[in-house]
């Protein structure tokens, strides 16, 4: 089979107590634009790292051009031909765009880099996307979109034979979505190179895709000419149709409202949002990547600020504070980044837990064993996994980690907790764990902010869910209404076919 | 071009080459209120040990180009010139006058390049910051240095060095800035136009996306050391040869004013920002302010310390500068 560029065999990747992948079998043809689609976690962007060279430590085999390769470098990757668009993570910010298209593969005339012909090519290959776009400025001033032209043109120079697009046209707007679809036809209708491509906008695989490759949990679902399967086909695919294990949710009395948001504008992140939470209520945040979702948290929590529009908590109108301000009127936050941004790893269990309470002690000195009893409560009450209470967090798996950080705020007695994908990356049994603390504090009368891309999740828990898609609520639904299909077509951008087919029937 | 233009574009001027503006500010203000500061003496003085300076500015600015910072290049700089005074002595009766210089400079070279590179692999291959693997380097130069000649300023035994480094080009340049002119140059010419330049900077940038494009990293940092501790090394000849004795104890600070000038040049302290022929500027500025200070009967003992707010406020213009940066990007 001649026509095969790549092949990969029984891929298994395991993180600690997820397997992100499971036995993947795929192939990429010669001459084949291949998209990869799936849910967030599906483990696409797991599968494409494996295959760039970002971990060391898979299973499985990859076969490139019939030869057994392993890849476990990103420079690897690269001198046997495959390249990979990370959004605009692979420039040097302070370089002009011609330097980062030919960084590491300078023209050179003698001794010197030629660099009249470095911009002459560079020029000609961002033409065909954009004749505006300046070359000889630091890449950091362009825009996010002439940043992504500058990455793909990047990968264009070296042509390499294997490209991989991971959610490039996100930054793109129609016309320049065009343009790179232009682009992407012109190569590999030259048949020697292939061409993987992620989107979550399921209409791009109908303009350019040969091949569409589902996954789901990990695990490959399936592999389809793109003329066997239609739009439905395909979200039938992705959501799987075996009945979804459920986590069931008990009913809880509503209370008095917690927090408003009223027309919130935030130029450029949010527009006209608003939502509100009451005690004892789990409200969900549901939406794609890029719908901005976590721009609602970090508004309330005081991160940024707010250009039109405000916002109320327990009848107070919240300013643009900084966290310190959310924090005593009794707002606490998960981060998305728990590792980073919620703990502090390299210490122990109940210093992490203690922090958000010692603003609030008044005393001079630290009772340590008053401190260590609250942890150690909280270790008990929330079922924390630790080998001591100055274990450090950052040997903690991931699921407990997420617990400490729960704690934390329960410890700092916040009334409304807003969680930022809770569960990403924690294996069920602790997921479940966190869905029922979640139940229980809402019986408590708090209130509970749940941003997730995990629509199991927010069905399974929220009381109510706001749908969100570029930068706007679109939707708000509650009680019955709270459907896996009906929230996840609603949150696809390219969702009017869908809209059409509902009014139908 | 209308007049709001012609003002915009001066404003544009003035904030790039505010150096050069400050400079001339200076030079008036010394003029009007000082009798004959800027004489032929003092002109010679500050371009000969701002040019000697310049060198461990230079070493200074490439390895602030890449990210990092060096403390060892005042100590380098000292070791070097005892290095110098040694292999004075050693080969005096041996080798004739040119063949000693000859030995002199490549030892001297040498021990720059050894300690640098020290820096280097510390910085580049163990992960050690950069700001104490430098000064592990700052120490061991130091060490070294002492242990030559138990730290006794040794005189050089050579005069015809030191006479060299003292010869005045057209009665006005001291030789050791014309060989200073040559050096930034060179080193312009490398940061710009070749390869391996670019590369100092494409690490400073984003050393994740440069190494992704395929740049070793390694071998850029562990040269950028490498070189930093040869232009302190030359430094250090050169400030031997002005002085006529090597001194242990010569270079001791001066990793602070060298710091200052690159900064004060408008490099950035994240890296990949930064111009040469600025930090050139950056530094005869700052030796003529240090060459007024005792002018205008201020006590010397306040050098440092306004060497020091000059630092302060340097670092605090670049850092709202790169703020400021980040606030037009994210409402974009």
């Amino acid at each position: 089979m001649s026509d095969v560029l790549l092949k990969a065999e029984n891929i298994t990747k395991e993180f600690p107590g997820v397997r992100a992948l499971d036995d993947v079998d795929f192939e990429l043809r010669k001459g084949e634009l291949h998209c990869l689609v799936g849910e967030n976690g599906a483990g696409k962007t797991t599968f494409i790292k494996v295959l760039y060279g970002a971990y060391t430590d898979y299973r499985g085999e990859i076969f490139l051009g019939g030869e057994r390769v392993r890849i476990t470098h990103p420079l690897q990757a690269q001198e046997l031909g495959i390249a990979a668009i990370q959004q605009h993570r692979d420039l040097v910010p302070t370089l002009s765009g011609a330097e980062n298209i030919f960084l590491g593969m300078e023209r050179k005339k003698g001794i010197f880099i030629d660099e009249k012909k470095q911009y002459e090519l560079a020029r000609k290959v961002v033409d065909r996307f954009d004749k505006s776009i300046n070359l000889d400025i630091p890449v950091q001033y362009l825009t996010v979109a002439e940043q992504e032209i500058i990455a793909i043109a990047k990968a264009l120079v070296r042509e390499h034979q294997i490209l991989i697009l991971d959610e490039a046209t996100a930054p793109l707007d129609r016309n320049e979505r065009q343009i790179l679809f232009e682009v992407l036809k012109e190569m590999k209708s030259g048949g020697d190179i292939g061409i993987i491509f992620i989107s979550h906008h399921i209409n791009e695989l109908f303009e350019i895709g040969d091949r569409v490759t589902v996954f789901k949990d990990g695990k490959l679902i399936a592999t389809k000419d793109i003329d066997e399967v239609d739009y439905n086909a395909v979200v039938k695919l992705m959501i799987g149709e075996e009945e979804r294990k459920k986590y069931t949710k008990q009913k809880v009395e509503r209370g008095e409202e917690l927090l408003s948001m009223q027309n919130v504008t935030v130029p450029g992140l949010l527009s006209d949002v608003s939502l509100n939470v009451r005690r004892g209520e789990i409200v969900g945040v549901a939406g794609r990547l890029g719908s901005n979702k976590h721009v609602i948290a970090e508004v309330i929590f005081g991160l940024q600020g707010v250009a039109e529009g405000s916002v109320q908590f327990n009848g107070e109108s919240l300013g643009v504070e900084r966290p310190e301000g959310a924090i005593r009127k009794g707002i606490g936050l998960l981060p998305i980044d728990r590792r980073e941004e919620g703990l502090i790893l390299c210490r122990g269990v109940s210093e992490n837990v203690i922090l958000t309470w010692l603003n609030k002690i008044q005393k001079g000195f630290l009772s340590i064993r008053s401190l260590n009893e609250r942890t150690k409560s909280y270790i008990d009450k929330l079922g924390i996994k630790t080998t001591s209470i100055s274990q450090r967090v950052e040997y903690l798996s991931g699921g407990n980690q997420q617990k400490v950080v729960m704690s934390k705020w329960l410890n700092a007695e916040s009334e409304l907790l807003i969680l930022l994908e809770p569960t990403e990356g924690i294996d069920v049994q602790t997921r479940w764990d966190i869905y029922s603390i979640l139940e229980e504090l809402a019986r408590s009368g708090k209130g509970i902010l749940l941003i997730s891309s995990d629509l199991d999740e927010i069905v399974s828990v929220s009381d109510r869910v706001y749908i969100m898609r570029d930068k706007e609520i679109v939707d708000e639904v509650k009680g019955k209404n709270i459907e896996y299909r009906y929230i996840f077509e609603k949150s696809l951008s390219g969702s009017n076919q869908t809209k059409k087919k509902r009014s139908e029937s | 071009m209308s007049p709001s233009g012609i003002l915009q574009s001066i404003t544009k001027f003035l904030r790039r080459h505010m150096l050069i503006v400050v400079y001339i500010a200076l030079a008036i203000f010394m003029m009007i209120f000082t009798d004959g500061f800027f004489n032929t003496f003092n002109i010679g003085a500050i371009l000969g040990l701002g040019s000697i300076m310049g060198f461990l500015v230079l070493g200074e600015a490439i390895v602030i180009l890449t990210g990092g910072i060096d403390l060892s290049v005042g100590r380098i700089a000292s070791f070097s010139g005892v290095i110098a005074a040694w292999t004075m002595l050693k080969f005096q009766d041996v080798l004739p006058e040119y063949g000693i210089i000859a030995l002199v400079i490549i030892f001297g070279i040498l021990s720059g390049a050894f300690v640098g590179f020290i820096n280097g692999i510390s910085v580049a291959k163990m992960g050690i910051p950069p700001l104490i693997a430098t000064l592990g380097g700052m120490g061991i130069a130091y060490g070294l240095a002492e242990y030559v000649f138990a730290g006794i300023p040794t005189n050089l035994e050579v005069k015809a060095f030191s006479a060299a480094v003292r010869l005045k080009v057209l009665n006005i340049f001291p030789l050791s800035s014309v060989i200073f002119v040559i050096f930034a140059i060179a080193l312009s010419i490398f940061l710009w136009k070749m390869k391996s330049g670019r590369y100092v900077y494409a690490v400073g940038g984003s050393l994740e996306a440069a190494f992704l494009s395929g740049v070793k990293t390694d071998k850029v940092l562990i040269w950028t050391y490498v070189t930093s501790g040869i232009l302190s090394a030359i430094g250090g000849l050169l400030l031997a040869g002005w002085m006529r004795v090597g001194d242990a104890r010569a270079g001791g600070g001066y990793e602070f004013i060298a710091i200052t000038a690159v900064v004060m040049a408008g490099f950035s302290l994240f890296g990949g920002v930064g111009n040469i022929w600025d930090a050139v500027i950056g530094i005869m500025t700052l030796q003529t302010i240090r060459k007024i200070i005792p002018h205008l009967r201020i006590s010397t003992f306040f050098e440092e310390g306004i060497v020091g707010g000059i630092l302060l406020i340097a670092v605090m213009i670049s850092v709202v500068s790169i703020r400021r940066m980040h606030a037009t990007r994210s409402s974009l």
